[in-house]
């Protein structure tokens, strides 16, 4: 099972789950959270044969040993494990500003600083949250 | 490729505070080509704020060093509380971490460590801005100490002959560093502030038109604009070390001179 944001699982669910009705039906919900400023992510699982694992177990064993680009290496055959995944649902968590943010952000900007937002979120809930904290203004 | 990089442009309220949000994605794309990248810096320095969603904990870095190298004179500060900002906040000047409910690697990786985002006011406002100006003077202040000290050696050195006959005694030359270092600058850290912090920590009564750190954002240009420690205050404090060695070095010297001959 894997857990991401969701275009990096959309790329590596299988051909069947992404024509699914599913797909598209948590596509929507997702969005829809998405704009409430809620922070979602996409489940998915695999189910492994014993020797396929083994087989990339190994490989992975190697990868982490290795002594040099060990990151690079170990996210190479992650990349190979983590393909033709089926969604199985999505999440969505509220993450509420912590007190005084937009105060303080508002308080910067007076100053002159300059600001720069940066997240992983999706661009609806950074909007969202843009707004909340009183970045944007519309 | 130009069209593939989209910056939308959000409209505020007022004409002049205008944002930009901007996708991962097309970072990737400003970052490869140099002419789009150019033109993303200057637009961005165009606004109060940018907002990039989409964005890996690799690109957050990316995006501080870019800012770092077209824009050198500026200082970054970077705050995070999630293990994802932690090679953003290495990499920005000033790295500030959340301890909190995302665990501690922010926070442990952060030059300062804070509880809240909101302490970040009191961080930069209060205690940066003081630090900031204290520094500066601290540092003009021991340029002028030497100066002082060392230039009236010199100015004995016409009328002994250059002997190297030193001007202080001994046990005053070697305490000198020591006490006029140390103790005022200490007073000077510990118990100077140019304006109370706020309203509650102000001593009573308090006057009407009082300026606080945390009320007046005006107050941090000091530190933006650098007047606490450039050229010119610099050549300031020389200035007066000179003019204060002349003062002290031939005030004490004809003043003795005269009693000798009479």
């Amino acid at each position: 099972m894997c857990k991401g944001a969701d275009t990096v699982i959309s790329e590596r669910l299988s051909h069947q789950s992404r024509e699914s009705d599913m797909f598209q039906k948590t596509e929507e919900i997702v969005n829809k959270y998405a704009e409430e400023g809620l922070r979602t992510l996409y489940l998915a699982e695999k189910i492994l044969d014993e020797q396929v694992y083994q087989q990339w177990n190994q490989k992975a064993q190697q990868a982490k040993l290795s002594m040099q680009n060990r990151e690079e290496m170990v996210a190479q055959v992650d990349e190979l494990i983590e393909t033709e995944l089926e969604l199985i649902g999505s999440t969505a968590i509220e993450d509420r500003l912590q007190d005084e943010v937009a105060d303080t952000i508002q308080f910067m900007k007076a100053a002159g600083i300059k600001v720069w937002v940066l997240t992983g979120d999706k661009i609806e809930t950074a909007m969202n949250i843009g707004l909340s904290a009183g970045l944007l203004d519309q | 490729m130009k069209t593939e990089v989209e910056l939308n442009l959000t409209q505020g309220q007022l004409k002049r505070k205008q944002a930009i949000v901007v996708a991962g994605a097309s970072l990737v794309q400003i970052d490869e080509h140099e002419e789009i990248r150019e033109c993303f810096l200057q637009a961005s320095d165009n606004v109060d704020v940018v907002l990039a969603c989409r964005v890996s904990p690799k690109q957050k870095a990316d995006i501080v060093n870019l800012i770092k190298k077209r824009f050198p004179s500026k200082t970054t500060l970077s705050i995070g509380d999630g293990a994802n900002d932690v090679s953003m906040i290495l990499q920005a000047h000033v790295g500030v971490g959340i301890s909190g409910k995302e665990g501690q690697q922010a926070a442990r990786s952060a030059d300062y460590a804070i509880g809240q985002f909101k302490y970040l006011k009191t961080l930069l406002f209060f205690h940066g801005r003081e630090a900031y100006r204290r520094n500066s003077l601290l540092i003009v202040y021991n340029f002028y100490k030497n100066f002082l000290y060392v230039v009236t050696q010199f100015y004995f050195g016409f009328y002994s002959t250059f002997s190297g006959q030193p001007l202080y005694e001994q046990n005053m030359y070697q305490l000198y560093n020591i006490t006029m270092t140390s103790l005022p600058i200490m007073w000077f850290a510990v118990f100077d502030f140019e304006h109370e912090r706020d309203e509650q920590r102000a001593p009573q009564p308090t006057q009407p038109h009082a300026l606080y750190f945390l009320r007046a954002p005006s107050l941090y240009r000091i530190g933006l604009n650098n007047e606490c420690f450039s050229y010119f205050i610099f050549i300031q404090w020389i200035t007066k070390a000179l003019a204060h060695s002349l003062l002290i070095f031939f005030a004490v010297f004809f003043c003795l001179c005269q009693n000798e001959t009479s």
